[in-house]
């Protein structure tokens, strides 16, 4: 069907392409996931961010050889994931849903699956123990799944997909169902496992926060095409937006803002500003002292991310 | 206080370079996980409390029979291995009602099956594993039985070298 390219060597080099979609299609029966859809994925953190539904779900199973195109390919380390099965071994996999028995031992079930991702059992103890200290299980592997809390399931869901050393991990929505803090913890773990492990992440989400703290690039998705893509700097720079509550000469401010080349927009309750330049602080403080606005808050919002979806229901 | 846990515990990430058996090393664990499953063993108590009742039903039978037979001097004619079969085999079928569904569905039904199906392994591979420890233990099962009942026969026979020679 389509020619193998020659196997990347992701060892020795520095930034290479460990995945790549090219005109990726999937239909499920007449419905589109995902509609010939073209990007790479580099080394680092990358985050596949889109709404429910968006195909971000069908892209992940499809790198990963659990799913067929219905057109096009999609390239991990320049080989066919549904073709290849050995290439497998160098993938780490976190579902979405539930993937966990629950009579054994967090210890028993990672020694197991580092197994089945080829790794002797000799060495497989080691790595299990390793990994579970990582992900912070400490004592607790030693007691059986079923017992663990939902933050602690999730830790044993992202340690499997690390156990065998993947070059690549793909992670669905690793934060679902946690609460601020678990999540918290989670991202953590996630830029940790990026940044200090040097395993390269692919993680999907529909919350920007998750992905503007944790990912070095994005690709959204939206009805089956890539609407954007580039780093997640750039997206974030280029639209910081400050919003300012202040008690009454509201009206007065927006002229000395604007006096000073600075465009307020009211919303009713606060103002918001579109700032390109550190100097523009300068003159929301000048507009501040000399309209003596009384300050109440002032807070910077990256609300380009939170933009995309702002044609989605609530 | 967190901080210093970590301090103290954080060895820093190693990467694996030692060997990577692929495929056959997946179908193996996947093979001695369904076998071990099934056992109950790495288990809790209560896993293993099935897999041993019906073990000790399917022995039962053989042991009886072989007591019978040593209690009695051979003075009547009792059951022997094709008979051990007949009222063994309502066991086995129970066992392999209950192991069979066991090693296949419980991965679907809590989504291991899709951590499985990610690794070097192919969906053949696993159903091939699977089957393959199903059949180890049942063969397992059904001799282990038949061992007990023939050792049970051979040392209560009169002359346990004619006995052998007999029935062989």
């Amino acid at each position: 069907m389509t020619s193998h390219s020659e196997s990347v060597c992701w060892y020795n080099t520095g930034v290479t392409t460990l995945l790549e979609a090219k005109s990726l299609t999937k239909h499920y029966g007449r419905i589109i996931a995902l509609d010939s859809v073209d990007f790479e994925v580099q080394e680092g953190i990358t985050g596949l961010l889109g709404p429910n539904g968006a195909g971000k779900s069908t892209a992940i199973k499809l790198f990963l050889g659990l799913l067929k195109p219905t057109s096009g390919s999609a390239e991990v380390l320049g080989e066919l994931p549904y073709e290849s099965v050995d290439i497998r071994a160098r993938l780490g996999y976190m579902p979405e849903h539930d993937c966990l028995p629950t009579a054994i031992t967090a210890s028993e079930f990672l020694i197991h699956m580092v197994q089945v991702s080829g790794i002797p059992p000799s060495q497989a103890r080691t790595r299990a123990a390793d990994i579970l200290r990582h992900v912070g299980l400490e004592e607790e592997r030693y007691r059986p799944i079923g017992q663990y809390s939902t933050g602690m399931k999730q830790r044993v869901k992202l340690a499997q997909s690390l156990a065998h050393d993947p070059v690549i991990v793909l992670l669905d929505e690793p934060t679902a169902g946690l609460d601020p803090s678990g999540r918290e913890d989670m991202l953590r773990l996630i830029r940790r496992t990026g940044h200090e492990f040097g395993i390269s992440i692919i993680l999907s989400s529909h919350l920007m926060g998750d992905v503007e703290s944790t990912c070095d690039r994005i690709i959204v998705l939206e009805g089956g095409h890539v609407t954007e893509q580039g780093a997640v700097s750039q997206f974030t720079q280029e639209t910081e937006t400050v919003l300012i509550d202040v008690d009454g000469n509201r009206e007065e401010l927006i002229t000395a803002l604007a006096a000073r080349g600075v465009t307020a927009v009211s919303d009713g309750v606060s103002l918001a500003v579109e700032l390109d330049s550190e100097e523009q602080y300068d003159a929301i403080r000048d507009a501040l002292v000399e309209t003596n606005a009384r300050l109440r808050r002032m807070s910077p919002r990256r609300h380009q991310l939170t933009d995309i979806f702002r044609n989605e229901g609530p | 206080m967190t901080q210093r846990t970590g301090e103290l515990f954080d060895l820093g990430y190693q990467h694996y370079d030692g060997p990577r058996e692929g495929r056959m090393r997946a179908r193996k664990a996947v093979f001695f996980d369904g076998f071990r499953t099934t056992l109950g063993l790495g288990r809790g108590a209560g896993a293993k409390v099935l897999p041993m009742l019906l073990f000790g039903a399917a022995m039962a039978p053989a042991i009886i029979i072989a007591l019978i037979v040593s209690l009695t001097n051979d003075l009547i004619d009792l059951p022997g291995h094709p008979e051990y079969y007949q009222v063994v085999s309502i066991v086995l079928l129970i066992f392999t009602a209950i192991i069979a569904p066991e090693l296949l569905c419980a991965d679907r039904r809590n989504g291991v099956i899709s951590l499985y199906l990610v690794r070097p392994l192919s969906i053949t591979d696993y159903v091939a594993a699977r089957w393959l420890a199903f059949f180890a233990i049942t063969l397992l099962l059904v001799y282990s039985g038949q061992i007990v009942l023939l050792a049970g026969l051979i040392l209560s026979a009169s002359d346990p070298v004619d006995y052998i020679r007999d029935n062989w």
